[in-house]
């Protein structure tokens, strides 16, 4: 996690300086990437470092996997509120906390169902669509995007955290062949 | 080298699924977001020139994971800790990594080639008009795929981490977004989907320049990649910030300095092509297959146009707009009154050109009452507020001149406000016609000749010229 922790910073004040030099300001757009890469990024310690020992392990997995989510999500949104803070005139909280539910909870499906090695790919390829799909795509789509009273939108990151949190929190990552 | 390997790294390695996933991802895309593929008359369904440039504004969602996944790939010795194992085997190693990087690419041409043969079918069935140019830029389109898989491969041999593919593919989607935000300067060209560029008209065509500097820069992406993949000392792989560096210096200067710019009117594609005999019926070479069909209602409506004074002797498909400025087409009411031609009935397939739409989106009726619209005039003021006015106005001349009330059957469209538009152009032509049918007969063909010549310069309200003669 600490290695994850480094890239995240790295990569979060990268992508902030660059749009902040474009545009002085960090628009919407720049924002949910950076929260779908820190999202991504932190999936990949979601992973046991060995799977089968995790299986044979006598204790609950379940609160710590929460925890681990729960701890995930918030120095991702920590770090993506400290770009903001560093670089943009105000903090949009509400949706940020809205968009890192709703990533973060692809994040974990991704992982749970797919594997940490390709868990990644659901985050940032929803972030992606939404950011660069034309306008006309459709509030579930482009749900990241939306204004924070958008009710689709708030739904769908809510459907996307609560699946992400219970298929992990249950199952956890799956397990794939290297 | 045996093609054994390469068989095994097809089945065995994500080569097995990068292909068959990147067919998967761009029709999904390609369908669900429509106006990435179906914008324009040259829509990727519709001509070839549009087959191969309109897939690339998919690439904006596809590149970085093509990326990623390479990265994923491209770690695959390290994570599986068998690199003193091979170093130990007399087989060298750019051998085996050139196997499997081969197999990678073979996977994702062929992904590409599938994705291009389900529009090519659909494009066989409309086009006829196949210029040579269309294959550079589908090779284009194949160097960008590859590059990025190449690219990732190598970045995931450089970095093997379990972070690396979430942040090659990352930094991917950053480069490009980055790269496109240069607005004013060619360097947006160096993206591999083209940004700045959507209404391809099917006329339309990318520079050959263009392509040429984006084949030497996506090629050199691609060597960078291998190099980085299949090097094994540390000087090769410091040799791979070489070949970005010289493409470059190429391909920049290649560059048009405004991205818009790098659409350009493919002179072969508006070469006009006319029917056999008089009067002349002529259309773009694009729309040849639209010709034979085009004849009969063309002839039959330029005889009715006839009975007018300084009648147009001629149809033709208009390129007025496509021979100037082509990307930004801001569409301007009727375009330039001297560009309204007097001696012909322009006609278009494409609705951003002013002239006579034969795919009217808004109420289809056949082609001969089309062109006999406005008696044989493009509308002045089509996307005015009061439009409904002249709309009715055109319906009504046409109606005069085909010798009974025709209107506009608004049943099969889809758009409340279409139907809304037909409607109200309707009424408004079913008054024009009473009011035209009250006057003596004389003085009917009168107003109908100076409709044609109001609506040749758009002076005047026209609907005023033809139900009140005012002048």
């Amino acid at each position: 996690m600490p290695g994850a922790l480094g890239v995240l910073v790295l990569l979060t004040g990268l992508i902030g300086g660059l749009s902040w030099l474009s545009a002085g300001d960090i628009s919407q757009g720049p924002g949910v990437l950076v929260l779908a890469m820190g999202v991504a990024v932190m999936s990949v310690t979601l992973g046991p470092v060995d799977i089968d020992l995790e299986r044979t392990a006598g204790f609950a997995w379940l609160p710590r996997r929460v925890v681990h989510v729960l701890l995930a999500g918030a120095m991702t949104i920590g770090v993506t509120a400290a770009m903001y803070l560093a670089l943009a005139d105000a903090v949009p909280g509400s949706s940020l906390l809205r968009n890192g539910i709703g990533l973060l909870g692809l994040a974990t499906f991704g992982v749970a169902v797919l594997g940490v090695r390709f868990g990644w790919a659901l985050p940032i390829g929803w972030a992606i669509l939404a950011v660069f799909a034309p306008g006309d795509a459709g509030a579930v789509v482009r749900w990241p995007m939306e204004p924070v009273d958008a009710p689709s939108a708030l739904v769908t990151a809510l459907v996307c955290g609560l699946l992400g949190a219970g298929s992990y929190a249950v199952s956890g990552a799956r397990r794939v062949l290297a | 080298m045996s093609l054994r390997i390469l068989r095994i790294e097809l089945r065995r390695s994500m080569a097995r699924v990068v292909g068959p996933l990147f067919v998967v991802a761009a029709l999904l895309l390609g369908y669900l977001l429509t106006p990435l593929l179906f914008r324009g008359s040259g829509a990727w369904d519709l001509q070839w020139n549009g087959l191969v440039i309109q897939p690339r504004h998919l690439l904006t969602f596809i590149w970085a994971f093509i990326v990623g996944f390479g990265a994923l790939q491209g770690m695959r010795d390290k994570r599986s800790k068998v690199g003193e194992l091979f170093d130990s085997t007399p087989r060298p190693q750019w051998q085996r990594a050139g196997q499997l990087a081969g197999a990678f690419s073979l996977s994702l041409l062929g992904g590409y080639l599938a994705f291009l043969l389900v529009g090519a079918i659909q494009v066989a069935t409309n086009a006829t008009y196949f210029p040579l140019g269309v294959l550079l830029i589908g090779l284009v389109g194949a160097a960008i795929i590859v590059a990025g898989g190449l690219l990732g491969l190598g970045i995931g041999r450089l970095l093997p981490s379990f972070l690396t593919p979430p942040a090659a593919a990352m930094l991917g989607m950053v480069a490009l977004a980055f790269v496109e935000t240069e607005r004013e300067s060619g360097f947006a060209l160096l993206s591999p989907s083209l940004a700045r560029i959507h209404d391809v008209q099917a006329f339309h065509t990318l520079l050959p320049s263009v392509s040429v500097a984006q084949l030497v820069w996506f090629t050199a992406i691609a060597a960078t990649g291998l190099l980085l993949f299949v090097a094994r000392r540390r000087w090769i792989r410091a040799i791979a910030v070489v070949p970005p560096l010289v493409g470059v210096l190429i391909a920049v200067p290649l560059l048009p300095g405004d991205p818009g710019k790098a659409l350009a009117v493919d002179r072969g594609a508006v070469e006009l092509v006319c029917a056999d005999g008089q009067p002349r019926v002529c259309v773009t070479r694009v729309h040849e297959a639209k010709l034979a069909e085009l004849v009969e209602p063309a002839r039959e409506a330029l005889a009715l146009l006839g009975k007018l004074p300084d009648a147009p002797t001629a149809v033709m498909e208009s390129t007025a707009q496509a021979e100037d400025g082509v990307q930004e087409f801001v569409p301007e009411a009727s375009g330039p009154v001297e560009s309204r031609p007097a001696d012909f009935v322009p006609i278009s397939y494409d609705s951003l050109i002013p002239a006579i739409s034969l795919n009217d989106a808004a109420g289809p009726v056949d082609e001969r009452f089309s062109l006999l619209l406005g008696a044989g005039t493009p509308a002045c003021r089509p996307h005015d507020e009061d439009r409904e006015r002249e709309l009715g106005a055109r319906q009504a001349v046409a109606s005069w001149l085909d010798g009974e009330l025709r209107l506009k059957d608004a049943s099969d469209v889809d758009y409340a406000a279409a139907v809304q538009e037909i409607e109200s152009a309707n009424s408004w032509a079913k008054r024009a016609w009473a009011a035209l049918r009250e006057l003596p007969a004389d003085v009917q063909l009168e107003r109908v000749a100076a409709y044609r010549s109001a609506s040749l310069t758009c002076s005047g309200d026209l609907y005023s010229v033809l139900v009140d003669g005012a002048r």
